[in-house]
């Protein structure tokens, strides 16, 4: 066990909450996860189910009032819920760092990109203003800039959206971090763009070495960058495996509803075309939940179990575990639900 | 910046007050050495009309008028500007704290900014000359002292409605502190509106000095317009080209200063300005 090297990123038992005049929102509920060296971990989940806010967690940025509740954030091995503000700031974009879906609004619109990227290196590191530029252009060239000369001067309402994502992307990797989280990073792009980002991802990755936490909605995303899979649902961890094995086998009913959600592009005739699937329901408020599992409301097959006890994980495959009661029991059988 | 300027430009009002301001400041500049005249010298026999000998006449102790002019735009123009630093400095810290930490210190904050809105200005302008003496730095304190409010809550709410945007968040995420993300990204975002209150503010710092010598408040040992006007307003009809003259040169000053801000507002007003 002591020869276990310290993991790069361990998150356990991590919760948020917001107070709120109908009671506290428990918006993340004892999230646990691991992130090793290089390794691209995929957090899918619709929207409001907690994504985001691991992501600004990890960071400690979660917006008031909410709060970090509980929990364990180890960044190889230190506790980053104890470290004091000046080392949580030296570890945000050094150590972690973030890219946020819209680039628009996530840059400065008043400054150049070229004098963002340079003041993220001077923060963190001791160059003078001439070698952070000449970073700066470096790490343009490495995102694939075209004339990065002249993009280096440019204000963000200059550059295209797919450009402004690229300098984004420039700026999170300026200190070559270990972890980069990603949240949703291409949402805003259009679809051609959106494959040159994820290109140019995997290239950084085989570059620098950077883990990768990938935060979407998009199953084709994971399929295409992740190595591993954390689903989310109402703040809770209900599923996570291996994207193979997620893909093929996806142990909670949840997980199989994203999945049906996918389009899929086959040679149908018009007349043959099935209605995309859809999971019926909303996500529920995070203030009311009750006993039971979080996705009993919405599962085609709930049981008499899942609203009295919400299940634990279960393991359902090789290092794949999925919180439903399916996992360990049959569906419901007539005499039990008699009894 | 290249749209903004033609924005600018193409503001013929602006244009026109830009210039005069350029003339006013130059006859400030140059005016005294080119016209040699100490504005506190009697020169002529009292309340000498405009003519050939005093191109603007002199006062009730035949001090030339145009001298006092050219003299009195120096102080007149440099109280404006440092009280107008003045200001912006006092609003601009207390509205960034107040709108960029919220909750109880905003409350805090802006309870005495309401306090000091509340109070008539030149009343406690008076005041604090009173008790103060009248010298200029106390002038120029007093003015920045009053008029601070307005400036505060400009800033205040250019905090509250930058310090949400993503940018900010992004700032955060790569390990700016508080300090960092409030004048490196949040001001020079909020800088718009505030250059063009702070160009208004000028005219209204100009418009207070001149109220205050006008009540017998002014420094009395240097010469200002508004100090030029309250000495001689008791003559007024006798010697009007006393009074009139600095008048017009205030009237002239403001409003460029008023016109310019006018230009300024349209030159950063994103919606008027092309890509």
């Amino acid at each position: 066990m002591d020869d276990t090297p310290v993991p790069l990123l361990q998150i356990s038992d991590l919760s948020v909450e917001f107070p709120t005049s109908a009671g506290v929102a428990h918006v993340l509920d004892r999230i646990s996860f691991t992130l090793g060296d290089g390794e691209t971990l995929g957090i899918v989940g619709e929207s409001g189910c907690g994504k985001s806010m691991t992501a600004l967690a990890i960071l400690r940025l979660v917006p008031s009032p909410g709060h970090i509740a509980g929990g364990e954030i180890r960044l190889r091995g230190e506790d980053l819920l104890a470290a004091s503000e000046e080392r949580i700031r030296d570890v945000r974009g050094n150590a972690i760092s973030m890219i946020f879906q819209e680039p628009m609004t996530a840059l400065n619109p008043v400054f150049t990109i070229g004098q963002q990227i340079t003041e993220t290196i001077r923060r963190h590191q001791a160059k003078s203003a001439a070698e952070a530029r000449a970073a700066a252009l470096e790490l343009l060239r490495a995102v694939e800039i075209p004339e990065p000369q002249s993009r280096i001067d440019q204000y963000p309402h200059q550059l295209s959206g797919g450009m402004r994502q690229r300098a984004m992307i420039a700026m999170a990797l300026a200190c070559q971090p270990g972890i980069l989280i990603a949240d949703e990073p291409t949402t805003a792009l259009d679809v051609t763009t959106q494959a040159q980002i994820f290109d140019l991802m995997r290239e950084l990755r085989a570059k620098f070495g950077t883990a990768i936490i990938l935060i979407t909605h998009n199953m084709g995303a994971i399929a295409e960058l992740a190595d591993r899979v954390m689903v989310m649902y109402a703040g809770r961890k209900v599923e996570e495996g291996s994207v193979a094995e997620v893909l093929a086998r996806p142990g909670h009913p949840y997980t199989q509803g994203l999945l049906e959600c996918v389009l899929h592009v086959e040679e149908e005739m018009p007349d043959e075309r099935e209605t995309l699937a859809e999971i019926p329901g909303m996500v529920p408020a995070l203030t009311g939940i009750g006993r039971g599992c979080v996705f009993a409301p919405r599962c085609s097959f709930v049981m008499r179990h899942c609203r009295e006890e919400s299940p634990s994980l279960f393991v359902v495959g090789e290092a794949h575990t999925a919180a439903c009661w399916l996992a360990v029991e049959g569906p419901d059988r007539p005499e039990e639900n008699s009894r | 910046m290249n749209s903004g300027w033609r924005l600018f430009v193409a503001n013929k009002g602006s244009v026109g007050g830009a210039l005069v301001l350029c003339a006013i400041m130059l006859a400030a500049l140059v005016g005294p050495f080119v016209y040699d005249v100490l504005p506190f010298d009697m020169v002529s026999a009292p309340m000498t009309p405009p003519g050939a000998e005093l191109p603007l006449g002199s006062d009730y102790l035949g001090r030339d008028v145009l001298a006092g002019i050219l003299h009195g735009a120096r102080v007149t123009l440099a109280i404006g500007i440092a009280a107008t630093l003045c200001t912006v400095f006092i609003g601009l810290t207390i509205g960034a704290v107040a709108g960029f930490y919220g909750k109880w210190v905003d409350t805090l904050l802006m309870r005495v900014t309401e306090f000091f809105q509340v109070l008539p200005p030149i009343l406690l302008a008076m005041v604090l000359v009173g008790v103060f003496g009248p010298s200029i730095t106390t002038i120029i304190l007093v003015i920045g002292a009053v008029s601070w409010p307005s400036i505060a809550r400009l800033t205040r709410a250019e905090f509250l409605r930058i310090k949400e945007r993503e940018y900010v968040l992004a700032g955060r995420a790569i390990g700016a502190g508080n300090l960092r993300i409030m004048l490196r990204i949040i001001l020079p975002n909020a800088l718009p509106p505030l250059i063009v209150s702070a160009a208004l503010t000028v005219g209204v710092a100009i418009l207070f000095e001149s109220g205050l010598s006008f009540i017998g408040l002014g420094d009395p040992d240097v010469i200002s317009w508004g100090y030029m006007i309250g000495n001689s307003r008791d003559k007024m009809f006798d010697s009007w080209w006393a009074v009139m003259f600095p008048g017009l040169a205030i009237f002239l000053t403001v409003l460029s200063l008023s016109l310019i801000g006018d230009g300024l507002n349209d030159a950063f007003n994103p919606k008027l300005r092309a890509r």
